[in-house]
Formats: C-alpha cells, structure tokens, sequence
C-alpha cells in the first residue's frame, strides 16, 4: 500500500480507531498488529523473513548480554552482524547477479526482470536490527527482553518503507508513550502529514514528468535545459523524500512516536561536509556511528590516508546502500571525493578566510550556492539510467562540448514536458515549503502560528487538502520506497 | 594526573584541534556545544588525545563517551 | 447557534419538496422555455423532450439536498456525543470516521441519480468512461417509448452504430441507447447486463469481431463492474479466467465504500482545467502511423486457449441473461479493417462464426447478421484498426436500423426459445405491444 492510496487511508483511519479506543496496555501490540497486517499486504513470504529476523535478532541480543567473555560476545555480535549484512548484500544484489552470470543476453532480457523482488524495507530494518545489536554489544543499551517492543522496533509500519532509521534506545524511551499518546502530538502529526502531502503532490509529482523526459535522452536537449533539469532532480529527490519522511513522521506522531529526523534544510550547507549531516540524517548518522566511527577507529594509525580511506569507504557505502549499480557507485565515489578534498582542505580555507574579512562575505553566498551545485552534479549519477548517459548529461551541460544542432541556451517547455504556469506554480510552492520548514524549527514563528485565529488555520488545512486532493496525479509511488 | 591537570591539557588539545585559541571546555561541554565537532572530528579528536596522553582507547569505550565529563574520567582510568 | 443549524438542515429540505411539489413544474417549463434547444442539444440525442428531463433533474436535487441535510444532521449528533464521551485525539478519529461514513452514504445516494453524474461530465475530448456510462445507465428508466435496446460492447460498437440514427427510425416504438464501455470483454460485458435497471428491453444489440473473444482480457474494467455479488460466481468460473489481481480488489472496495467508487470521475472534474497533459500529446504524436505493422503487432496478441474458452462460456452466459430478461440478442458478425483481418489467423475466424452459429442453433433468442448481410467495409473506412469512419458508421446504422424494423414486424408471432427447464414457457415470448392484440386476437 502506497502512503498516497485510499486503501492506506482507510487502513490508517482503522488503526487509528482501534488504537485510541483500545486500553492502553494494548496499544503496543495492536500497533505490532497493524504493523504487521500491513506488511502482510504486501507480501506473505516475506513478513514470515520479518518475524524470523526479529526473532534471530531477540535472541542473538540476550545472548550477547549473557555472555561473561568478551570473546564469546565478540562472536554472537559478528556473527548477528554478518547475517543481517549478507542477507541485505544478497537480496539486493540477487538481481544483478543473475543478469551478470546467469542470463547471457544480459540486462536486455526483459523477461527475467525482478526474478528476485527485494523485501519491502529490508534496507531500513536490517540497519534497525544491526544497529540494535551493536547498542547492545557496546554496553549503550541493555537488550531488549519485551519481544513485542523489539518486534514493533524492527516492524514499525511508519518507518518500514522508507525509514527514517530510527535508534533502538529513542524508540524504546517511546514505548511508555504509545501507551498515552499526547493529543497536542496527534495534531501536530495531522499537520506534518499535510505538509508532506502537499510537499509531494505540488512539487514533486509535477517535476518528475520534466526530469523522466531529459533523463530519458539527454541527447535531445540544450544545455540550459540539462541545468533546468539538473535543478529540478535536486529539488524533485528532496522534496519528494523530505515529503515522505513528513509523512512517516506524521503518521508515528498518530500514534505517540516522535521519529527522528532526516533533513536539515540541506540544501543551504556551506560545505559538503555540512551537506552530509543534513542530508538523510538518520541514514548518515547511523553509517557515522556504526559503519564510520569503528572504521575510522580501526584506521587511525595511518594517519591522513586512514582518515580519507574512512572517508572513501563510508560514501561508497552510501551510494552502494542505495542500489548495486555503477550508478550509485560512481554516485559514492564522486562524493567520497568531494568530501576528502573538503576535508582536508577545510583548515586551510577557514585560515584563509579569516583574515579577509569581506571575502568572508562573499563566502556566505557563494559556499552554499557553490556546494548546492557540486551536489546537483552528484545527483545526476544518482539519477541517471547508466554510466554512460550520466556522462553524456554531463557533457551536454557543457555547451560546446558535444556537436549538437541545439542552441545552448534553447528554454523549451514544451519539449521538457512542463507548461510553464506549472513550472512557476512548482518554483512558488518550493519557496513556500523551504519557509515553512524553517520557521517549523523556530519558536517564535510556532507561537504566532498558533495565535492566528481558529478560522484561519481551519481554511488553510482545507484548502490544502483540496489542493492536494486536486492535484493528486499518478500513480504515488516515492522514490525512495525503492530503496 | 589529576582531574584539573588533565582538563588543562585536554583544552589545550581541543583550542589546537578547533583551531580556537579562546575555546572554553567544561564537563558538561558535548558536541553540539562546539562548532565543528562532527563525527569526522570526533574520532580525530580521540586520535589526537590518544597522541596528547599517550594511551589508547577501544571503540566501546569511544561510543559510551556521553560528554567531556566522561572523556576525562576515561582519560584518567588510561593513565593511571 | 447549535440548535439554528439543527433547524436549518430541519427546514431545508423541507422547503425543497415543497418547492418541487408546488412549482416544479412551472419550474421545469419556464427552463425548458429559455433552455431547451441548448439542454437537448447538449444532451446530443439521449433525450427528445427537454421538460420531462428537467423536472427530474429537479427532484432529483430535492432529494440529494434531503439526503444531504440529514446526513450532516446525524454527523453531528455522532461528534457531539463523541465530544461527551472521548478523550482527545479518540475524539477526532470518531468524528473523522462518522463524517467519512456519511460521505459515504451521499455518495451511494448521489451515483443513483442522473443529475450528479452530469455534474461530473468532463466533455467529448477529455472523456471520463464512467461518467459517461453512468449518465446513459441512469436515463435508461426515464425513456418515454414502451421499450428499449440496448447497443452493448466494446469501443467498436459505438463506433459502428450511431443511437441517434437507430432512434429516428423506431424511437417511438424501441428507443435504444448506447451503452459501450471501451476495452469490453464479454466478460466485462456480463458483469454490465447484471447491473442494468429493470427496464423492458427488446433487443441487445453488439457489434462482435475476433477481438472480443481471442484478444486477451485486461482487467481495467473490472474495477468498475465488479462487485460482491460477483465474488460467488467469480470462483466457479472455470479455467482461463481473469486472475483476481488489484482491479478486482479495487471493484470490491467500490462496493463497500461508494465514495471510492465516484472518487475518480470527480477527481477527474476537478481537475479538468489541466486540460494540457502535456505528455498523452506527445504520445498521441509518437504514435506510429503504419497501420500494417500495428495490425502486425495487434495480431500476435490474439490467441486461442483457455482465456478464448473463457470468453466463450461468459457469452453463454450474457445470452442466457438476455433470455431471463426476455430481451433478444442480436449479434453483429462484424469484421474489422481489412488490414487487421488480413494479419490475423484465418482459424480464428471459423471458429468464431462455428461457435456463434452454434449458440445460435440452441438459443433462438440469438440472432446473428451474418457478414454476408452486413454491408462490406473497406480500408477507406476505418480510421485505425477497428473503428470506422462518420460515413461508414452512417451506412451501417441505416442498415442496421432497417434491419431492426424487419426483424420487430417479423415478431409479430412471439418468439418461442427453449428455457433452462427445457419447455416452451410462454413467459419468454415476445409480442411487441402494438401486435399483442393481434396475438391475443388469433389465440381466441
């Protein structure tokens, strides 16, 4: 069920009424039940693979804690870790392995497409349950023994499709609060579910037509529209994952769940090391804590070459994490390297600046507007259907580089799918949405946002609920619910 | 060393390593409190104390460390 | 404050009926004055009097605006007790469900009447099929002449056959209306007949070729035409039948909650003014014109098998439904363009006419035109694969409908078919009124 479908609606509405009238000592397992009545929407096999895990994990958790050696944790850990790691690294690459190996006529061949169809959210829950067991391991969290808190930890329907990838100790903290969800909280949730609504059904869904027609043949395009287009991408990804983040958000909020967040206003970072710690914030997060910091740890005697290898190795991770494609990795590796250069310049260019007063102006501007377009062009790897039309897009921005008969700065909308009415409609309801979520953050603006009278707040989740319900188009599938 | 000793080292540390020659550190001082301080600092940051004290830390001690507090109480377990 | 509103959604309907009853005739007749020939006209030959039409569209809206009224009344009784009883949120949620259950039931009230599909309708050229088959299934109880026909299938039915044409020459006796649905099956076609209103119908009449048997079956219909009563039967409906997949999943839940049911043709209105979708123009563009390598293409997708079978006992089935409503059913042997004809597997053919002559032999309520007697359709006509042109569509309802004035004085002995209990039962004849004293006559 797609976050945007009546059939998810209603199930939602039904949960939620059962949930609210139910005692409260129930309400955890209701909402396993829920959760699980979801997945089992979508697959039988695969919700059995879901308890199985969350059983395995239960119990390599209590043996960890049970075992007097470190030796004898060590073991239970690696092995746990390793499990959940292949499981993840075998599914997600089981298609690519058949094509490359089995199936000579190669990708080509249509028929054998999806042999293997990657569990709903197993990306997001093994990272659940890999970080559990090292919480656990390093003694930051005592194992779970309640198996339905950890089952709802590991099935939590909000968060199964496309994260955020919530921390074992935030959620279990949380578990006394399902039992009495806040009211303030419930409307709170209604309101961030709109927003992402909106964030998706007004700028999303209408950019995405633009970026299928130029990423389908960059060939066919000026270079301003690959920029035009370059632009859109970034914003599409971001608001249509920020929308979908808002929404699972919301939703857990229903239900007395405070979920972490993933985004930062990232797209107005000064470096791109800043990026990284707005962008995906639960994914980045849980790679610094548990992929990044050990490693690095285990590198630091070699210096410098360690600290870029961490670097290196974490971003591929990152883009690995995404899809096993040479896409994603030239996505990781293109930002690996960005960061490494950042980071080792970092020193060298605050020393700089700091004696240039009005530089340091200049700074302000231009660090985030150049970091913004360093990382529309990792984006368009991570768009792009395959290396070589990711390099093609690249060199098509170029004007000059590629003989074309299109002039340079041709702009035509209708060609790129757009009209331009919606083109603007699109640029204004980002705007808005950006404002939005930057007074969202700030206390004085949520103040006077409560103090506007009744009557007014009332018209506005109307008429956006209208807006979306009038502009709802397609299909609703998001982005990264294929990740 | 003592508790004081070691938090005089450890700004010293800190100021050379945030380049901050006025940075003030308190037991209560955590990450958020420092601009800067990500987790690619973090762990250069152990390397550099590691360096400074002349011990070594695992990565279990690493995640448990809450605060500045806790660092310095890690640091003098290390050296004694 | 409360109880104002209370007495407001009291008196509203109260007045409407009393308006209707009082002035809705007077009403209807100064409307019918000012707007007549525009109503008739944008009713494009589904009606010939504009008054009658008008008067029902009135009491219609009198009986949405009751319906309305007391559907917001029961809401809020439901939120002011939840108010009373239930903490926040739970509070909310019940609210949210009650006015979701009474939107619900508005909307069963609405898709029964005529006036809220028109409010729906979107035009000729952004076409929402629903809507307009709506429209047409609602005006089916409102037709003035003694009986009805019914034009049933696919695209190429409508295609072929022009109502209007059908209705200038026997409307006063048999008005027919056109009630196609593209993309039919006779499967689909089955599930349509079950959902048909009481009326009295003489004839159904479908326009066939190989693509409603051999041509595959998508289930894009099944979402509107499917429902519970279909699910007992859907199980015993033997090998080749359409896999129950998310279109009928989609067709059950249209049932339980109506709302879902005409969620998409409002949406559909509401966002008419999008009348750019830039990229259905490009498609439409880059469609390839070659009609051989289409009708190439169209070919390997006909087939014979189990699904074939399938679509051969659902139309045992839709003539036996023909038969319990004492209506006949003529069936068309058509073709379509040469070019398609030409590409497809000869066997098809034969045995599409085998088995309709078959059906025919043991139902006499068959009747088939044979495409000896229909007239011949070349290249020329057609404008894609299947669908012909305005004059080939002329020729061909002129035809028809002079067949069809045969046929009824034909009838003027009733039509004697053999029932499932196997003797000649009386209730399956046919007079047509005007002959029916010449039957009675010639009886005593």
């Amino acid at each position: 069920m797609s976050f945007l479908s009546f059939n998810f609606a209603l199930f939602l509405g039904l949960a939620l009424l059962l949930f609210h009238l139910a005692p409260a000592r129930w309400r955890p397992g209701l909402l396993l039940g829920f959760s699980y009545a979801f997945y089992l929407s979508w697959s039988f096999i695969y919700t059995v693979l879901l308890a199985a895990v969350t059983a395995g994990v239960y119990a390599t958790a209590l043996w960890i804690e049970g075992r007097r050696t470190e030796r004898g944790k060590h073991a239970w850990m690696a092995a746990g870790v390793m499990t959940l790691l292949i499981l993840l690294f075998a599914f997600k690459s089981a298609d690519w392995f058949f094509h490359e190996f089995f199936s000579p006529l190669g990708r080509a061949d249509s028929n054998n497409a999806a042999l293997v169809v990657v569990p709903l959210g197993l990306s997001y829950y093994v990272f659940k349950m890999v970080g559990y067991i090292l919480d656990v391991y390093w003694e930051t969290l005592p194992a779970q023994r309640n198996f339905v808190s950890l089952a709802l930890y590991g099935a939590f329907f909000p968060q199964i499709v496309s994260g955020p990838i919530q921390r074992a100790q935030s959620f279990f903290d949380q578990i006394d609060k399902i039992k009495s969800p806040d009211a303030g909280e419930f409307v709170i949730g209604l309101r961030r579910i709109l927003f992402g609504l909106v964030k998706k059904v007004a700028i999303a869904d209408r950019l995405a037509v633009l970026v299928e027609n130029v990423h389908a043949k960059p060939a066919g395009f000026s270079s301003l529209e690959l920029l035009v287009g370059a632009y859109c991408y970034s914003i599409e990804l971001y608001t249509d994952f920020s929308a979908i983040t808002d929404i699972a958000i919301g939703i857990g909020l229903l239900f007395g769940v405070k979920g972490p967040e993933n985004f930062d206003l990232p797209y107005y970072s000064p470096n791109i090391q800043v990026f990284w710690r707005r962008w995906h914030m639960s994914l980045t997060t849980w790679l610094a804590d548990y992929l990044f910091t050990p490693l690095r740890m285990s590198l630091r005697n070699l210096g410098t070459a360690g600290l870029c290898l961490a670097i290196f190795i974490n971003m591929v991770a990152i883009g690995i994490w995404h899809g096993q494609t040479w896409t994603f990795l030239a996505f990781g590796i293109v930002n690996g390297i960005f960061l490494v250069v950042s980071v080792l310049t970092l020193k060298q260019r605050n020393h700089f600046f700091k004696g240039r007063p009005r530089l340091s102006r200049v700074r302000e501007f231009a660090a985030p507007l150049l970091t913004f377009h360093l990382v529309v062009l990792t984006h368009i790897f991570f768009r792009a259907g395959t290396l070589d039309s990711a390099l093609q897009y690249i060199a098509g921005l170029i004007p000059g580089w590629e003989r074309s008969a299109i002039p340079a700065l041709r702009l035509d909308l209708w060609s790129l799918g757009i009209s331009a009415p919606a083109l603007l409609l699109c640029a204004g309801a980002f705007l808005a949405s950006e404002a939005v979520t930057w007074a969202m953050r700030r206390q004085f603006w949520i103040d006077w946002f409560r103090a506007t009278p009744v009557l007014f707040r009332r018209a506005l989740y109307y008429a956006l609920i209208a807006a979306v319900l009038l502009l709802f188009q397609g299909t609703g599938t998001f982005i990264y619910a294929g990740f | 060393m003592t508790h004081p000793e070691i938090h005089q080292k450890l700004t010293l540390v800190f100021r050379d390593l945030f380049d901050d020659p006025t940075l003030e550190i308190s037991d209560a001082t955590t990450a958020k409190d420092v601009a800067g301080w990500d987790s690619i600092m973090h762990v250069t940051l152990i390397v550099a104390v590691e360096k400074a004290f002349g011990i070594s830390f695992t990565t279990k001690e690493v995640k448990t460390l809450a605060n500045v507090g806790s660092l310095i109480q890690l640091i003098a377990k290390r050296v004694k | 404050m409360r109880t104002r509103l209370t007495l407001w959604l009291l008196v509203v309907p109260v007045v409407a009926w009393a308006l209707f009853g009082f002035l809705g005739e007077r009403l209807s007749s100064s409307l019918t004055a000012r707007f007549g020939p525009r109503i008739v006209a944008s009713g494009d030959g589904k009606f010939t009097e504009p008054q009658p039409f008008v008067k029902r569209r009135l009491k219609e809206f009198a009986e949405l605006v009751t319906g309305a009224s007391l559907l917001i009344l029961a809401h809020r009784r439901v939120a002011a007790v939840a108010l009373q009883r239930l903490p926040t949120p739970a509070r909310w949620i019940a609210q949210g469900w009650s006015a979701f259950i009474c939107l619900n039931i508005f909307a069963a009230l609405a898709a029964h009447t005529v006036l809220f599909w028109t409010l729906l309708y979107t035009g000729k050229i952004h076409i929402n099929n629903y809507t307009q088959y709506r429209i047409k299934q609602g005006l089916l109880e409102e037709a003035e002449a003694p009986s009805q026909a019914l034009l049933m299938g696919a695209s190429q039915t409508r295609a072929q056959i022009d109502a209007r044409v059908l209705n200038k020459r026997l409307g006063r006796k048999i008005w027919t209306t056109e009630l196609h649905f593209p993309g039919s099956s006779v499967y689909d076609m089955v599930l349509c007949l079950e959902r048909l209103p009481k009326v009295r119908l003489e004839y159904i009449i479908t326009y066939f070729s190989e693509g409603n048997i051999y041509g595959g079956h998508d289930n894009q219909r099944v979402m509107y035409f499917f429902g519970i009563r279909d699910l007992a039967a859907y199980w015993t409906l033997g090998p080749g039948k359409p896999g129950f997949d998310r279109n009928f999943v989609s067709g059950l839940m249209k049932d339980i909650f109506p709302l879902y049911r005409v969620w998409g043709p409002f949406v559909d209105r509401a966002q008419f003014w999008q009348t750019q979708n830039l990229k259905q123009e490009q498609y439409n563009a880059s469609l390839e014109n070659d009609l051989v390598e289409r009708a190439q293409r169209a070919a390997k997708s006909y087939s014979m098998g189990p699904e074939s079978r399938f679509q051969k006992r659902a139309f045992t089935t839709f003539a036996k439904m023909c038969r319990e409503r004492g209506c006949r059913l003529v069936v068309c042997c058509g073709q379509s363009n040469p070019i398609l004809d030409r590409a497809l597997d000869p066997a098809l053919r034969r045995d599409m006419m085998a088995f309709l002559h078959e059906q025919a032999r043991q139902d006499t309520n068959i009747i088939l035109l044979e495409e000896s007697q229909l007239p011949r359709q070349v290249e020329g006509d057609y404008e894609d694969l299947t669908h012909v042109n305005e004059a080939a569509r002329a020729r061909f309802s002129q035809y028809l409908a002079e067949a069809l004035e045969k046929l009824t004085r034909a009838n003027s002995r009733p039509a004697v078919g053999t029932s499932a209990s196997g003797h000649n039962n009386l209730k399956n004849s046919l007079p047509l009124v005007d002959d029916w004293q010449a039957f009675v006559g010639h009886a005593f």
